[in-house]
């Protein structure tokens, strides 16, 4: 128990008062191994925000099999057959926010890889007659409103960000 | 000579005897939160945690087993987090219930990167060797029909609760504090109109407030989160940082769509005189006693 004491003071403790985070760079900081940042960093939400409101795709390409009328086309994918939380949720599992922000670019980029693959192995379950071999997923971006989320999106507002692509 | 003075404070600080009725309270709270949480997991249980689904372990391989098993260890985490609103036989269930919850949580629901969840699991960390069912519990029950003997409850559990939560208000103020973002109101007002914003908060953005008016409002937000840390750290005001801390957790889960913070207030009833506790669990005793006395005569 005494151990479990230490570890919550001391975790909260190193992550709070990490003087680059707070600005005091050259200052000393407590030790903070990875697990230990990782497993504390609670006073971190709603650090940052976007000046743009933005809608998430997915995209297949479909194979040479199954139904003819779009063979070898990149067809739209439903969101909530792979991601059915609500949206903003959604939207951090396809990011890998965990992933981006503790492991780094090259650490969401594995999360994306192992997604691109779990949502064609799930296409293909789901919809045997159009199964795809490759996807891509994005966001589109278009400007934030006080009317509502979407108010703002007219088709010439919109800029289509490509995050993933198999290769 | 000094090291053994050390050691005797801090078994005092953390070992000494408590009473049972807040921790209860705390695990009561916990329980309904958790029920209620990864209950509505349920919908998509397979699609989330089976390797039919799109999962995003994190730091850890793909382990996602078929729809069937996944949904019978969702099932058991569910479970868990009935019997940990139960009291039924916390000392085990517990520790089970911290091993299924790290399961899902590197499974699929540390993607989030969220708060809460690493608030869950130091909560149930502080529970798992403290008895918290020694009241309000089916193992109490249970104890007191076989007529065994209460086990005792140290203050450990409650100390690291209020810690943890003391730290969560004023760690997350101070961190507002230095980032500009926060400290020129352009970061509530573009919150208010994004992702998470709920139609409430588009309203609000709506009646077009003038920028000194955001920067007020965020620094009401920084102000109010340092003082919650300051009101719970000090027993005198303790009442008003609970009453203070309930309305800005009920406001933020109608602006923003998280409800999820709502297990923020789950460690409330530790910052409660313990006596009060005590009281109302004897009256309920009491009511108790007098009901069934009726329905005997």
């Amino acid at each position: 128990m005494g151990a479990i004491a230490l570890l919550v003071v001391y975790g909260n403790l190193c992550v709070v008062f990490n003087t680059d985070k707070l600005g005091l760079t050259g200052w000393p900081s407590l030790p903070r191994p990875f697990v230990l940042h990782d497993a504390f960093l609670i006073p971190g939400m709603f650090s940052s925000y976007a000046s743009y409101n933005f809608d998430l795709y997915l995209e297949g390409e479909r194979s040479r099999a199954g139904r003819a009328r779009d063979r070898g086309r990149w067809i739209g994918l439903p969101m909530h057959e792979f991601f059915p939380q609500r949206y903003p949720i959604a939207y951090t599992q396809l990011f890998a926010a965990h992933h981006w922000d503790m492991l780094g670019d090259e650490g969401q980029r594995a999360a994306w890889v192992g997604i691109a693959r779990r949502i064609e192995h799930r296409h293909n379950l789901l919809h045997p007659d159009a199964p795809i071999r490759r996807v891509r997923f994005g966001s589109e971006n278009f400007p934030v409103s006080p009317d509502g989320y979407r108010a703002a999106k007219i088709p010439r507002a919109i800029q289509r960000e490509l995050w993933y692509s198999d290769p | 000579m000094f090291g053994r003075r050390a050691l005797a404070c801090w078994n005092q600080l953390w070992f000494a005897p408590a009473s049972p009725y807040p921790l209860a309270a705390f695990r009561i709270l916990l329980g309904l939160y958790l029920s209620v949480y990864v209950g509505l997991h349920a919908p998509h249980a397979s699609a989330l945690f089976s390797n039919a689904g799109v999962h995003v372990p994190y730091l850890v391989p793909d382990y996602a087993p078929p729809p069937p098993v996944a949904l019978a260890l969702f099932g058991l985490f569910w479970l868990l987090c009935v019997a940990l609103l139960l009291g039924a036989a916390c000392s085990w269930t517990i520790p089970l219930l911290i091993a299924v919850y790290l399961y899902h949580y590197f499974l699929a629901l540390g993607v989030k990167h969220s708060s809460f969840e690493r608030l869950i699991l130091i909560y149930l960390l502080a529970l798992a060797p403290s008895h918290s069912d020694a009241v309000w519990s089916l193992s109490a029950w249970w104890r007191a029909h076989r007529g065994r003997e209460r086990p005792a409850v140290l203050q450990f559990a409650g100390r690291v609760a209020r810690f943890q939560t003391i730290a969560l208000y004023a760690g997350a103020g101070l961190w507002k504090l230095i980032n500009p973002d926060w400290t020129s109101g352009a970061l509530l007002y573009y919150t208010l109109q994004g992702l998470w914003a709920t139609p409430l908060a588009f309203a609000i953005v709506r009646l077009g407030f003038a920028e000194t008016a955001w920067r007020l409002a965020s620094w009401s937000v920084i102000g109010g989160e340092l003082l919650l840390g300051a009101l719970l750290t000090l027993r005198r005001t303790r009442l008003i940082g609970i009453a203070l801390g309930t309305f800005f957790h009920i406001i933020n889960s109608v602006i923003l769509a998280i409800p999820e913070f709502l297990v923020c207030l789950a460690p409330y009833p530790l910052f409660l005189p313990e006596r009060s506790l005590e009281r109302l669990a004897t009256r309920l005793q009491e009511l108790s006693r007098r009901g069934r006395t009726d329905q005997a005569t």
